[in-house]
């Protein structure tokens, strides 16, 4: 069954956006915006959406990002973008990333300027705590990190993947997160995934595509770049934001699977890009009415180089 | 400040508390558990783990008898229900032998675990990664005692947290063991050396491309590819610099001890020699160096001093000056700045 062609029911449409820069190109596009349009927009080549919801209006922009701290946007780029979503109908969706102190006081700051009822996509505790205590007019929804599932794009076999199976769908899962008054959870299609990683478990879910991410570190290889050698490579160290214009693209050099998913790095997060197997679950998944919502890689991927 | 320190069999227990271990943490997978679901990990460690009941209640009397503590880790990012029941049966055994600690991961098990009120402490393991004070805080309020935090904190980060939580116990990293990523989002398996090993040493070419499909310019590109020399070098000092040890013994690689002065007066508990799966005279030889360091700083030595001896001790004194081998490299600008005079006053 390919993703493309797939008889689908209707899914909500998120488009990401990291850079605020990247609004204008967005702010030019004919209403409603769609995803096919947007992607264009944003250099993509393909539409990696079933053609059914390509052409369908989008319903939300999640922004910021999920992954680094020094991406937490500022509270200016943040009203541009919340303003636009507004005047074009949109839903906003703040995403958020696992913080130390610094982060999380600057988070109130961000959080205030939301408009009611606007989700907050939480990848760390903390972040939901303070949502809870100072924020209960948002909504928070768990985040990719907060899923834990095995996600090596490099696995041999099937075996592998089925000796970790993910831990979403155990019940514990929902009622930890509906304890902490969470009732919408994101997450990715894994290597060697299967439908049933999909069914409903008592949490309305949000599936990224057309990527998932395979790990993260602190510490960022592209942020050093501009850094002197012995400053490079520290916790918490300064960067230049080099992850909004550069990325790199991975390859084996030794063993290879041959299941192997294409991946690359960008900023301190290492993705893969969904095979034809996360394209079936994901097709299938759909067909069921399992997925509440499609969470389109806006302009955060490896996917509008020249070559 | 207490001592850590990891043992993977019950006859390792024993030297490892009289080289100085103040804690000991072990894994155990029982029998049922690789009956069952096919598995030989509760705990992240294929390797380096017990599975014999016998031989925790051995550790717990033993430990105990020393005046010591032992600590149970279950702390996998995440299990399946079954996975959970198996651990929450795991669980009640190690209470009921008197255990003192259980080490979690994953909130849905450690939120079990809390409900079954087993009189028994809970720390949070690093790979549930909580990096600041409101994380801190939402766990204590789910029945956390003691948070060991993750690679990769500044210490001035793990000072704040602690203060904003006087009654939590903290413990860091200290020695051995770098992981590049985060462990607590690094969703990968260590693969065995046919299938490429570990990711993060796994044989990668990158390359480079600008986001905006332009071209990179030339400069950028040297710019690139000397960073990626300098991230492998990186590599190789977290990586145990090569997998070596000086003369006596020591272990290189990722260290600490210069920060220890710092750690005590923040208000930090405990330090962790990481290293499970690691033979037993690399797990002493870590004790002894790190209790040479932690016995100064009790004794009231100035940081400075703490810091010229840690950093001579190996014999390598350029390995520290790096930057590259160190938990806390932040220690090294204050030493250059000629800051870390202050006096540490420590209960002995």
């Amino acid at each position: 069954m390919s993703l493309v062609n797939a008889a689908v029911s209707e899914p909500e449409l998120a488009f990401t956006l990291c850079d605020a820069a990247l609004l204008e190109r967005l702010s030019g596009l004919s209403m409603p915006l769609t995803a096919r349009d947007c992607m264009a927009a944003l250099g993509w080549r393909e539409t990696v959406l079933p053609e059914k919801l390509a052409d369908r209006a989008l319903d939300r922009i999640h922004f910021g990002n999920e992954f680094c701290e020094r991406l937490l946007p500022h509270r200016p780029q943040l009203e541009r973008v919340v303003d636009w979503s507004v005047e074009q109908g949109l839903g906003v969706t703040l995403l958020t990333p696992m913080l130390a102190d610094r982060g999380i006081d600057l988070l109130p700051r961000l959080l205030e300027r939301l408009p009611e009822q606007s989700e907050v996509v939480v990848n760390d505790w903390g972040v939901l705590r303070l949502l809870r205590e100072q924020f209960p007019r948002l909504c928070p929804v768990a985040g990719r990190q907060m899923g834990k599932m095995i996600k090596d794009p490099r696995l041999p076999s099937a075996e592998w993947a089925s000796a970790i199976p993910p831990g979403m769908q155990s019940s514990l899962y929902p009622k930890l997160m509906r304890r902490f008054g969470i009732e919408s959870a994101e997450t990715d299609i894994r290597p060697f995934a299967e439908p049933a990683d999909l069914q409903p478990n008592g949490l309305r879910l949000s599936v990224h595509l057309p990527y998932g991410y395979t790990l993260k570190g602190r510490i960022c290889k592209p942020g050093s770049l501009s850094l002197d050698k012995q400053q490079k490579f520290m916790p918490g160290h300064s960067c230049q934001k080099e992850c909004l214009v550069y990325f790199s693209r991975m390859q084996r050099t030794g063993c290879q699977s041959p299941h192997e998913l294409p991946s690359f790095l960008r900023g301190n997060t290492i993705f893969y890009r969904h095979g034809e197997e996360q394209q079936r679950v994901l097709a299938e998944a759909l067909q069921q009415g399992w997925v509440n919502r499609l969470v389109l890689a806006g302009d955060w991927n490896e996917n509008r180089c020249a070559d | 400040m207490k001592i850590v320190a990891p043992i993977s069999k019950a006859e390792e227990l024993e030297p490892v508390l009289e080289a100085g271990a103040d804690e000991v943490f072990f894994g155990m997978v029982p029998q049922e558990w690789t009956r069952q679901f096919g598995i030989s990990t509760v705990s992240r460690r294929l390797f380096g783990n017990i599975r014999e009941y016998a031989e925790m209640q051995w550790i717990i009397a033993t430990a105990h008898a020393a005046g010591k503590q032992s600590m149970l880790t279950l702390n996998a990012q995440h299990y399946t229900e079954p996975q959970m029941q198996c651990l929450i049966e795991l669980a009640r055994r190690f209470a009921g032998e008197g255990g003192d600690a259980l080490i979690l991961a994953d909130p849905a098990l450690l939120m079990a675990v809390v409900e079954l009120d087993l009189g028994i402490r809970i720390h949070l393991s690093s790979i549930a990664a909580c990096r600041n004070s409101e994380s801190a805080r939402f766990f204590g309020e789910l029945g956390v005692d003691r948070v060991i935090f993750p690679r990769y904190l500044k210490l001035d980060e793990i000072r704040d947290v602690a203060a904003s939580l006087p009654d939590m116990e903290f413990e860091t990293f200290i020695l051995n063991d770098g992981c590049i990523y985060e462990e607590g989002v690094c969703h990968t398996i260590h693969l065995p050396q046919q299938y490429g090993g570990p990711i993060c040493m796994d044989a990668y070419q990158y390359s480079f491309y600008r986001a905006d499909g332009q071209r990179i310019d030339k400069a950028i590109q040297q710019a690139l590819l000397q960073n990626e020399a300098d991230y492998k070098e990186w590599t190789w000092y977290k990586f145990s610099c090569g997998f070596s040890t000086s003369e006596q013994g020591y272990t290189f690689g990722p260290c600490g001890l210069c920060a220890i002065s710092r750690l005590a007066r923040d208000g930090v508990t405990a330090i962790k020699i990481a290293g499970r799966e690691a033979p037993l005279e690399r797990k002493l030889k870590s004790i002894q160096l790190v209790r040479s360091v932690r016995d100064r700083v009790t004794s009231g030595a100035t940081a400075q001093a703490v810091y010229d001896y840690a950093s001579n001790v190996r014999a390598r004194p350029e390995l520290c000056h790096s930057g590259y081998m160190c938990y806390y490299p932040e220690v090294l600008e204050e030493v250059e700045c000629g800051q870390p005079g202050l006096r540490v006053a420590l209960p002995k």
